[in-house]
């Protein structure tokens, strides 16, 4: 099986390229393409990054190739990690209608591409923000099935190891999901929390002793507020803040910090991202979390849910098939429709354009 | 579902150890065997390997593009395997007294006489009928190489 990375100079997409071989998912006689853009600065890069990874893994290293021209894009698997993110500094910030401006004309040119010359069984994941937006203009080209965002499975990893923490254990004994759109506007699913060895009872009462009483529907004010705290303290005064935070809160808060650091949260999304090719790679069918379009298979609060959400699938070789949100807690579907309904507003510019 | 079909494909890759093996990974990855593979003669760093395959249309789409993206490849034609273009030749053994067979559009060459070897040329399909032909004579050794397409 051979994957292409589109965006593969860029912070997340090198981190992607490095931990697939690091990790030794792709074997030596499988294809890595690296993407990159003719006439841009990436189109050099790409070459360059080809031999840099050649020079660090020589020896287990898969077959790299470089393509500079959507047409040219061949694989089994696509990572879409190309176009502009955030900017990651204190406070800064930058409109999410913005960052779909920006990235959506990279994401539908590939889509376009990968529809016309495509062997029609590709499955992209999709990395490059708004991953809504991503999911959304390569759904449409390529059939939803084939398209998942890992914005969701991110958030999830990130929930689970904070949960983790709180309870003194270490991320792999935890499960649990989270839903909605990736970022600020998750929905941290409480009650699809599982901890290794705890029955349902005490499960129960370590997940409460965990939420102290807090619901989601204070969720975004009490975002917001730790935001503005953190903003007027130092970065080693504001991580320890962090630390004291409810591990859902911490779930979005620790990331953002992380982000506008500096130090960006490129190895994390790409630890995800990479699970999750690992997955459609080796044959097996598992439960992750990730962004998908949804054609009303799936009832939350008496809605039948349609558009791109973040939710629980199973994920496969060829791509995603069930989508998993039963009996969910009270708080949980009231905030994931007010998230899909925001989801929505924000793509239906772009929809209309379609 | 597209039915499969026979293809003939020619690629030119770089002399060097490693470009057979990058190119038979394509396909054995994806579960497609070869019906033939040969390789031709090696000219300015570069040589051909002419591969026989059966898959659908797509399928042969995408091994195809595939295989333009490996490093050690410099060029790939494709036709299906019945296409008149498509040359090969053939050398079968005969037995005592038993003469080449004829096969409209096979030129046996000058020498095939009745019995030992003997060789063939014309399109891979026309070769292939007498290939068989031979074998229903009682050819013990054949050998079958595409020339060009």
């Amino acid at each position: 099986m051979d994957i292409a990375v589109l965006g593969a100079t860029g912070d997340v997409g090198r981190q992607v390229c490095t931990q697939l071989i690091e990790r030794r998912v792709l074997p030596p006689t499988s294809r890595l393409q690296l993407v990159g853009r003719r006439g841009g600065a990436s189109g050099r890069a790409t070459y360059g990054l080809r031999a840099d990874l050649i020079d660090a893994y020589d020896e287990h290293a898969p077959l790299i190739d470089v393509a500079l021209d959507p047409a040219d894009v061949v694989a089994d698997v696509v990572v879409v990690a190309a176009g502009m993110t955030t900017p990651a500094a204190p406070g800064g910030s930058i409109d999410r209608s913005q960052l779909a401006a920006a990235n959506h004309g990279v994401v539908a040119e590939y889509a376009r591409a990968l529809a016309e010359h495509g062997s029609g069984h590709e499955v992209v994941v999709v990395v490059s923000n708004p991953v809504e937006l991503g999911v959304a203009v390569l759904a449409r080209e390529l059939g939803r099935h084939r398209v998942i965002g890992m914005g969701a499975w991110l958030d999830t990893l990130r929930f689970r190891r904070e949960v983790a923490v709180s309870l003194g254990l270490r991320r792999h004994r935890i499960g649990g999901f989270v839903a909605g759109q990736h970022g600020t506007d998750l929905v941290p699913l409480w009650s699809t929390v599982r901890v290794s060895g705890l029955d349902a009872g005490e499960r129960r009462a370590a997940v409460d002793g965990l939420r102290t009483g807090r619901s989601l529907g204070t969720f975004d004010a009490e975002v917001a507020a730790a935001q503005r705290e953190l903003l007027d303290l130092d970065v080693a005064s504001a991580y320890a803040r962090v630390d004291a935070l409810p591990a859902d809160l911490r779930a979005v808060i620790r990331p953002w910090l992380t982000h506008t650091s500096g130090a960006k949260t490129a190895t994390g999304t790409a630890g995800a991202t990479v699970d999750l090719l690992e997955t459609v790679l080796d044959g097996r069918e598992i439960v992750v979390a990730g962004q998908v379009q949804l054609a009303g298979e799936v009832v939350v609060g008496g809605r039948r849910l349609t558009g791109v959400l973040g939710a629980p699938v199973v994920l496969g070789p060829d791509g995603w098939t069930r989508v998993l949100l039963d009996d969910l807690a009270a708080d949980e579907a009231e905030r994931l429709l007010a998230c899909a309904d925001r989801i929505h507003a924000s793509l239906a510019p772009w929809e209309a354009r379609a | 579902m597209t039915a499969d079909e026979h293809w003939v494909a020619l690629v030119r890759g770089a002399d060097r150890p490693g470009t057979l093996t990058a190119l038979t990974s394509v396909f054995s990855s994806r579960g497609v065997s070869f019906d033939s593979l040969s390789t031709g003669s090696v000219d300015a760093g570069s040589g051909t390997i002419a591969v026989t395959f059966c898959a659908s249309e797509r399928r042969r789409t995408q091994l195809l593009r595939t295989v333009a993206r490996l490093a050690e490849v410099r060029d790939v034609q494709v036709r299906r395997a019945d296409d008149p273009l498509v040359r090969a030749a053939a050398v079968v053994e005969l037995p005592e007294g038993v003469r080449p067979p004829q096969v409209s559009g096979v030129l046996w060459a000058a020498g095939s006489g009745a019995g030992g070897a003997a060789l063939a040329e014309g399109s891979l399909a026309a070769v292939r009928s007498a290939v068989s032909a031979a074998l229903a004579a009682g050819a013990t050794t054949t050998a079958t190489v595409v020339l060009g397409l």
